[in-house]
């Protein structure tokens, strides 16, 4: 074995109440940062996935897509009305193009022409409002997860049959294989067979929503072969804003709209819940250095007359600087390894706690970026003591007395 | 004892900067092979200092020091290092072993020192200098776990595990009862008889110095009186140590 590394261990043995504090408390910093930082990743993502989870990442739309008025009318000086009055919609005729253009990029998992229309659904004399998706329901699995998510009949949208949601079925007192009636905006009515209902885990959605042939909306919207939409899914969502720019330049005349733009509140959430986390770590890991170094500046003087023999007995002082930076390695690197077990300790009890609604998941990656930060904590934190035990004057230490 | 070992010249060693000590005054000396000398003086003659300088931990301000006509103040703090751990081996008042070391490894750490690892051969020469000073049985022994004669006869082995030319002590006997004091000096004087290398014995104790080849004797930081002990008669040589004990005992 090295000699400086022995001396280390050694030094390091000698103090061992001392050192075993050090190390607990290594663990612990390294502990909570852990469980801090997965936490807050999995808070993250579960969060994400919950909003966007099952919408569209990046939509494409016609640049003109919805050309409204803002309107108000006022009698007086009370304020009776204000809004937007859309007025127009316009939908992509060369979707086809723009669906071959888009599956070029590779992060893309999911793409979805979509006709959307708003309708109102007449059932055993109650009404309610739906937005009419007219998809490929293959395509649009990829996306919504319908399939997979039935509750009741079969998931096909093909013809006259279409696709709703638990609640609108529930409020319309509707089941499999019924019919309704469907109002349109231009007036014209047209019945409809419920092939199956769906439970996407979302009220909007289960209330609202309506799933048809793309080709069936095409005709009873009497659009011709065109989209309102293109819906999208890409690998990392947080790259949304980066391929929708590229889009925006590659795909010309069109709108081009991401979720990110579309949640600013929720973003700027996360990224201050992110920010807040990485400062809790950053002081966490401060305060490690800081415990290291004031170990290693006691431990310097306790064995400073130890220090000064072995100069004496020709040390260099690279060897006694040596010795300190190896006890501030071994330190870090001692209480990283504990701190990863009581770490993933902690994350295992707080997964099988009862009642949570997601469970923290961790990446070893990260861990292990931790264990080799707090590690080169320790090794930084010694370089003070280290210099100090390099400069030491063996005439000092081993002075008689 | 006609070859120098170690020569020091016009050396001149001062503290401090506004306020200058000068704790070495213009000293030359002379070391010579298998000598067995003893530098006498007051407490802050300059004793201390001259050791520490003819062992190269210290510098000389001023002067120069010759190591078998290497120039020693040419060299670097590596250097120095290096030529410690080579040729000098130091024995301290207060044993100064490792606490956290056996006895057998107090005596090879300046082997680890100079090697960087440990080595098998140098175990066994470590077993046989622990022999010699008496500790066979005690090798395993913690260096806490040893009595205080006991371990300064470790850290006499622990000085000639390099075969160092020179052996400097400080005071080795200083904090031993008279008993364990007989047994170092008898010691070291059989080591300088048997194995050759000089030693060179700050001592306050005229005993020691009575049986030295050669008495050094200091005061304000230079060399008042250098002799030969077989020049004179054991009367007159007693009575030239005198003051130095009798200093001590009042002063004690």
């Amino acid at each position: 074995m090295k000699f400086e590394l022995k001396m280390a261990l050694r030094f390091m043995a000698s103090g061992k109440s001392q050192t075993i504090f050090i190390i607990v408390g290594i663990a612990v910093g390294v502990a909570v940062q852990i469980f801090l930082g997965s936490l807050t990743n999995s808070l993250q993502d579960s969060l994400v996935d919950e909003t966007i989870g099952n919408s569209s990442h990046i939509t494409i739309r016609n640049i003109e897509d919805t050309v409204s008025l803002a309107i108000s009318q006022t009698t007086g000086e009370d304020l009776v009305f204000r809004g937007n009055q859309p007025l127009f919609q316009k939908n992509l005729d060369n979707w086809a193009l723009l669906v071959e253009e888009i599956a070029k990029e590779e992060s893309v998992t999911a793409i979805s022409p979509t006709l959307q229309g708003t309708a109102l659904v007449k059932s055993s004399g109650r009404d309610r409002s739906v937005q009419i998706k007219g998809v490929v329901l293959e395509d649009a699995d990829r996306i919504y997860d319908i399939s997979s998510r039935m509750v009741l009949g079969l998931p096909v949208a093909e013809g006259n049959t279409i696709l709703i949601g638990a609640t609108l079925a529930q409020d319309l007192s509707l089941t499999e294989g019924d019919s309704l009636n469907v109002l349109l905006p231009n007036g014209s009515s047209v019945r409809l067979i419920i092939g199956g209902i769906y439970d996407l885990q979302n009220e909007a959605a289960n209330g609202s929503l309506l799933f048809m042939d793309l080709r069936r909306a095409q005709k009873l919207f009497n659009t011709g072969d065109t989209v309102s939409s293109i819906e999208t899914q890409i690998t990392d969502p947080f790259e949304a804003d980066v391929i929708a720019s590229q889009w925006k330049q590659s795909l010309g005349n069109v709108k081009v709209e991401e979720w990110m733009e579309l949640n600013q509140q929720l973003l700027s959430a996360l990224s201050s819940q992110s920010s807040s986390s990485y400062t809790i770590q950053f002081f966490v890991i401060l305060s490690i250095t800081l415990g290291i170094a004031s170990v290693l500046a006691v431990s310097v003087i306790q064995k400073s007359k130890e220090i000064g023999i072995l100069k004496a007995m020709g040390a260099t002082k690279k060897t006694a600087s040596q010795i300190f930076i190896l006890q501030g390695f071994l330190l870090g690197m001692a209480g990283s390894i504990a701190g990863i077990g009581l770490g993933i300790l902690l994350l295992t009890g707080f997964n099988s706690a009862e009642g949570l609604s997601f469970s923290i998941t961790y990446e070893w990656r990260n861990i292990l970026l931790l264990a080799v930060i707090a590690t080169s904590a320790g090794a930084i934190a010694s370089v003070i003591p280290a210099r100090r035990s390099a400069n030491l004057n063996p005439m000092e230490a081993i002075k008689n007395g | 004892m006609d070859n120098i070992l170690l020569q020091g010249q016009n050396l001149v060693r001062e503290y401090g900067t506004t306020i200058i000590t000068r704790a070495l005054d213009d000293v030359s000396v002379q070391l010579h092979d298998k000598e067995f000398a003893s530098i006498i003086g007051q407490s802050g003659s300059g004793k201390s200092t001259l050791l520490n300088m003819l062992g190269a931990l210290d510098r000389p301000t001023r002067g120069s020091l010759l190591f078998q006509n290497k120039n020693l103040s040419q060299m670097n703090d590596l250097e120095l290092a290096e030529f410690r751990n080579r040729n000098i081996g130091f024995i301290f008042q207060f044993h100064h072993l490792l606490p956290e070391f056996s006895a057998l490894e107090n005596v090879l750490l300046p082997t680890w020192i100079e090697s960087g690892v440990a080595d098998r051969k140098k175990e066994n020469r470590a077993k046989e200098l622990l022999a010699l000073v008496g500790l066979e049985n005690r090798m395993k022994n913690m260096a806490n776990n040893l009595s205080g004669g006991q371990q300064q006869r470790v850290s006499i082995a622990r000085a000639l595990i390099n075969d160092p030319n020179l052996v400097l002590a400080d005071e080795p006997t200083g904090n031993l009862d008279s008993d364990s004091t007989d047994q170092v000096y008898e010691l070291l004087r059989n080591i300088n008889r048997d194995l050759g290398m000089s030693f060179l014995i700050v001592t306050h104790d005229r005993h020691i110095a009575e049986k030295s080849d050669r008495v050094i004797e200091m005061k304000d930081g230079r060399i008042v009186n250098d002799y030969n002990t077989s020049e004179k008669l054991p009367q007159e040589l007693w009575e030239c140590l005198a003051p130095h004990n009798c200093k001590l005992m009042a002063s004690r």
